[in-house]
């Protein structure tokens, strides 16, 4: 089969074929060959190529023909190192030879020189793939020098290592997978004292351990070689000639490429020196870490960087903790522990201080403690420098002063309390030195003397006390201090308006050790105290003399009326006993009654003033309360029979009652109420009744005395015992009386414990009661009563001395006497009364006790001092018309027998001269 | 895969993160070889291992890793080694890719041990191609797009890759379309 080739596919198949006619001219080529030679068709063939093999030994056309089946190479004449490998072929119908060739490159750079690419050969054509080769072949090359080289590094390095092994100072070895010694060291022989022979075969544990070998330790070693791991710890191994030495072990296994222990290498260093040094250090530190564990404050060391290298067990008890704070920062620890991170950072600020000041610095810390309590912790930080000046260390402790500080803290609030209360104080307070000096002074006491707190200090108080009183200053007040550590009283000063303040003080010397002395005072201004006393005083006095003055005035008032008094009833008694016709009786009942009136008004105002003045006395005697109800209302009926009104007394009680208690004040009572029925009665009648109850040992009195008489209006009532008030001014003027008689009925009962009260309707009548307690009283030996006249026979002389100043008086009473039969003798005075008696013997001296010359207290005194004894104790009767003072009690003292207040009827005088007569007899 | 992958890998970790990563990757990886032959055929799983290990190692995707090991095959290796070889493949990035499966098949002659994919180009276009991956291998298609996006850079043309089908999604083969 003939096959013909289009000249596309000729190129495709053969892009660097080359066609030469017989004229071996180029008469074409392939799509190739121009990329590798400047070729122009027509141009010889051998212009630009040489045959280089096989050899052409003729250049025609036929010398061609005999490279068919050859393998030629070509070069390019041009270009000698391109070089073109192919073959020719004799295309006979187109006389012409076709080399098929195809560039011959040994590089693969070479297509790039050409500017050939993969693309200009034909796909069949397996030059790229031989460049491939040869590129796969360079590489090869290249990795195989890599290696090499990298073997040789590596060789170098084993063998260096080696070197190392074997000549190093440590120990080494090498085992089998059992531990026995395979390969040791110079160094090994050195340190154990055994050969290699010696030790081949063997364990290292069998011959160089020994009883103080740590068994811990040996047991570590056999465990990590058992199961093929690394090993790595300290080991008190045995010497040969038996002394044992310490190694720091290293070993690890050598594995085989599936990962198995096949050996075991081991390095030992010997550390004998450095574990003895070790022990010192150890030993060193472990004295300084307890020195430092047991020092009660918390201790911490920081490196450059604030890192914790050292903490004590105050500083953190959990050792965990402290172990883990190592190497951190207070940051860490405070973010660790979830404390408040700003406590850190001001940390962090003091210890950035110190690092640039070098210097300690101390501050002050507030921790929340786990109960939720502040912590006070005073930190003390100093840094540690090293030769450079540098700082190589921070060391800081801590001291809890929670305790301290509250009791700062408590000490501070007792300060304030103190500070206010010597400031606040209203007292006046101040200290001083023992000469006087002021060291402080209260804002009180700058203020009430009036001088600010500089003007005062440093000054002597003896400049703030009046001239008067500074010569006391010294020897009283400082002389007080000094002896007694305290002195207190009234200090005068001087504002500084000059004013005198008076100061109540009390000032107490303080000694304290390690203190000068000096004193602590206390004042108080009593100025206007002492103003307001010397007030009182004053009106005290002048209220005491105007009292008194009233009281003499009230007694000389009533001496002076009564003596007349005495007289005028005494004389008008005396006149009703002579003849007289109806109306000079009448009148004569009208003085004798106005006079009457005037006693009465004249006792009620004395009363009342004994009252007032609390100068009231009560009798103590048994009387028999019947008889004096009886007596008293009796005096009253003649008044009421003139009245034509029934005055009726009921008693419902036994009539022999004695009671102990002050019959006259009895009788003074129902004769005021009885008295005040009659006057306001007009019709009708009074009756008195009474009754006795008794209760826890005392017997009360209650009497009522009802009238049918005007009444009293109901909104008067409350008011009719007020002293001058009368139930209507009416009453006055119709009736008359000074408003004091119920005013004294009521104190008058009450005073002995009872009480007086009022029922009335006006227009109806009026009802008092009153109750009064008495005592039991004893049975009494019948005295007699004033209303009794029965003048015994029972004197000596029949012969009476009368010592009366009065005329009318000594008128008087020499006619009633004389009517009764006595001798009277009138002395004028005290020492005319003294004369009589001495001249005479009398049975009885009616001694007045106001008179000119001697009074009668006088002559009482001087009889009584008589030698002989008859006159000596001769009954003396006072007659006084002093009612006020009420001082019979004196009377009696002196030695008088009996006492008659003028004005006396004549009933009371004979009733006291027959009186102490019968105790005379007695 | 042929020790000259496996040493790629080596180099691009090496220059990248040094020494002590390699080591640290080849100690995950558990691959215990001190120097790669680069003729020399290893198991592949030797390069599934050192990928995974270097993607551990760097804190990155295992795919992330091959288009790196990809890229640097071709633009420091594949440069460095057979960079005329590589030049004569083309004049330009679609010269090349067209040229890619007739390449391949050389390299299976030529490397009677490796078992090298296979590539078809179809679609060509001016801009765009697509390129058939048939591999016996799982897991390389991203080992593929570093090698084209390096091959971009090679020929400083800018180019994309877009996986129109993939084993993973139960196509036959990966196909990229690649566009420059």
């Amino acid at each position: 089969m003939e096959i013909s080739l289009k000249t596309e596919q000729l190129n495709k198949l053969f892009p660097f074929h080359i066609l030469v006619n017989e004229h071996l001219n180029v008469v074409g080529y392939g799509k190739s060959v121009l990329k590798l030679i400047h070729l122009t068709i027509g141009t010889p063939f051998f212009n630009h190529f040489t045959i280089h093999r096989p050899e052409l030994l003729e250049f025609t056309f036929d010398g061609l023909r005999t490279l068919i089946d050859q393998l030629l190479i070509i070069n390019h004449n041009q270009n000698s190192k391109l070089l073109i490998r192919g073959q020719v072929e004799l295309l006979e119908e187109a006389n012409c030879f076709m080399f098929i060739v195809s560039p011959w490159f040994s590089d693969v750079e070479d297509l790039k020189k050409n500017n050939i690419g993969l693309k200009d050969f034909a796909i069949h054509d397996s030059s790229i793939d031989l460049l491939h080769s040869f590129k796969a072949q360079e590489v090869a090359n290249k990795d195989a020098k890599e290696l090499f080289a990298k073997l040789q590094v590596q060789k170098s390095e084993l063998h260096r290592l080696s070197l190392i092994a074997k000549e190093t100072f440590n120990s080494v070895i090498v085992t089998d997978r059992n531990g026995r010694i395979q390969w040791a060291n110079k160094a090994y022989e050195i340190l154990t004292g055994y050969t290699i022979e010696e030790s081949l075969g063997k364990t290292p544990g069998s011959f160089l351990q020994g009883e103080l070998t740590d068994k811990a330790t040996v047991q570590y070693l056999r465990e990590r070689i058992r199961a093929g791991f690394s090993f790595d710890c300290e080991l008190l191994n045995y010497h040969k000639d038996g002394r044992h030495y310490w190694v720091r072990l290293s070993g690890q296994p050598i594995l085989d490429r599936q990962g198995n222990v096949v050996q075991f290498f081991a390095f030992e260093e010997d550390i004998t020196e450095k574990r003895i040094v070790q022990n010192k250090l150890d030993e060193q530190r472990h004295f300084f870490e307890d020195v430092l564990n047991n020092i009660p404050s918390d201790i911490a060391v920081f490196d450059k960087e604030h890192r914790y290298l050292f903490l004590n067990p105050i500083a953190i008890k959990n050792p965990e903790l402290r172990k883990w704070m190592i190497g951190k920062r207070d940051e860490d620890y405070f973010i660790h522990t979830n404390k408040p991170i700003s406590i850190a950072k001001k940390r962090r600020e003091h210890f950035d201080s110190i690092l640039e000041s070098k210097k300690l610095t101390i501050w002050e810390e507030e921790l929340i403690n786990k109960e939720g309590k502040k912590d006070y912790i005073i930190r003390n930080m100093y840094p540690v420098l090293d030769e450079q000046g540098d700082v190589k260390l921070v060391i800081g402790y801590g001291v809890n002063i929670t305790e301290r500080k509250l009791i700062e803290q408590q000490l501070e609030r007792k300060e304030k309390s103190y500070r206010d209360l010597f400031n606040y104080s209203q007292a006046l307070i101040c200290t001083h030195d023992l000469e006087g000096n002021l060291i402080t002074v209260n804002p009180a006491f700058c203020e009430t003397i009036g001088y600010s707190e500089l003007e005062v200090l440093g000054n002597n108080l003896m400049k703030f006390v009046p001239e008067n009183d500074k010569e006391k200053f010294r020897p009283i007040y400082l002389h007080n201090i000094l002896s007694e550590e305290k002195a207190g009283g009234v200090f005068r000063v001087l504002h500084k308006n000059g004013n005198v303040l008076f100061l109540l003080y009390q000032n107490y010397r303080v000694e304290e050790e390690g203190m000068q002395p000096y004193v602590i005072g206390f004042s108080q201004d009593i100025t206007d105290r002492i103003k307001a006393e010397n007030d009182l005083l004053l009106a005290k006095k002048i209220t005491e003399e105007s009292a008194r003055a009233k009281e003499i005035f009230l007694a000389n008032m009533s001496h002076e009326i009564r003596t007349p008094m005495h007289g005028i009833i005494g004389i008008a008694d005396l006149l009703t006993r002579t003849k007289l016709d109806d109306e000079q009786e009448n009148y004569l009942k009208l003085i004798i009654d106005s006079a009457n009136n005037l006693v009465v008004i004249i006792n009620d105002i004395l009363d009342i003033e004994k009252i007032g003045s609390g100068k009231f006395e009560f009798e103590s005697l048994d009387f028999k309360i019947a008889e004096k109800l009886k007596n008293t209302v009796q005096s009253f009926q003649y008044k009421a029979k003139e009245k034509s009104i029934l005055l009726e007394l009921n008693c419902d009680f036994d009539i022999e009652q004695i009671v102990k208690g002050d019959p006259y004040r009895l009788g003074q009572i129902l004769n005021n109420l009885i008295s005040n029925a009659l006057k306001f009665t007009a019709k009708g009648k009074i009756s008195v009744s009474s009754n006795i109850e008794e209760k826890e040992g005392e017997l009360i009195i209650k009497c009522a005395v009802t009238d049918t008489g005007i009444g009293i209006r109901g909104d008067k009532l409350s008011v009719i015992f007020d002293p001058f008030v009368q139930a209507s001014s009416d009453t006055t003027r119709k009736y008359g009386g000074t408003g004091l008689g119920l005013s004294i009925c009521k104190n008058l009962v009450e005073m002995q414990g009872g009480k007086l009260s009022v029922e009335s309707t006006e227009g109806v009548g009026t009802t008092f009661m009153f109750e009064i307690p008495y005592q039991h009283g004893t049975p009494i030996i019948n005295q007699g009563n004033e209303d009794s006249i029965n003048i015994q026979a029972s004197y000596v002389y029949n012969r009476i001395l009368m010592a009366e100043d009065v005329e009318v008086n000594q008128f008087l009473g020499r006619i009633i006497l004389e009517s009764k039969g006595w001798q009277v003798d009138i002395a004028n005075n005290g020492i005319e009364a003294l004369e009589f008696l001495k001249q005479n013997d009398y049975d009885l001296i009616l001694m007045d006790i106001q008179m000119p010359e001697m009074d009668g207290i006088t002559a009482t005194k001087e009889i009584r001092l008589f030698p002989d004894l008859k006159k000596s104790t001769i009954p003396i009767v006072a007659l006084t018309a002093n009612a006020l003072v009420g001082n019979e009690q004196e009377y009696f003292d002196i030695g008088m027998n009996a006492c008659l207040t003028k004005p006396f009827t004549e009933e009371k005088l004979f009733f006291a001269i027959n009186k102490v007569l019968i105790h005379t007899i007695d | 895969m042929y020790g000259i992958v496996n040493k790629a890998i080596e180099s691009l970790v090496i220059e990248g993160f040094g020494e002590g990563k390699w080591e640290a990757i080849k100690e995950t990886s558990g691959v215990d070889i001190d120097y790669f032959i680069s003729n020399e055929p290893y198991n592949d799983d030797i390069t599934y291992a050192l990928a995974i290990a270097t993607a551990k190692e760097l804190k990155i995707s295992v795919g992330d890793v091959l288009i790196a090991f990809g890229e640097y095959w071709i633009l420091k290796t594949g440069k460095e080694r057979y960079g005329d070889l590589l030049e004569a493949g083309g004049d330009n990035l679609k010269e090349f890719l067209t040229n890619l499966p007739t390449f391949h098949n050389r390299i299976m002659l030529m490397y009677p041990k490796l078992t090298p994919p296979e590539f078809k180009v179809s679609h060509i276009e001016s801009n765009s191609l697509h390129l058939h991956y048939f591999s016996k291998r799982v897991g390389l298609k991203e080992f593929v797009r570093g090698l084209v996006q390096g091959l971009g850079k090679l020929y400083n043309t800018p180019v994309q890759l877009e996986i129109i089908s993939d084993r993973d999604n139960g196509d036959h083969h990966e196909t990229f379309k690649v566009s420059w």
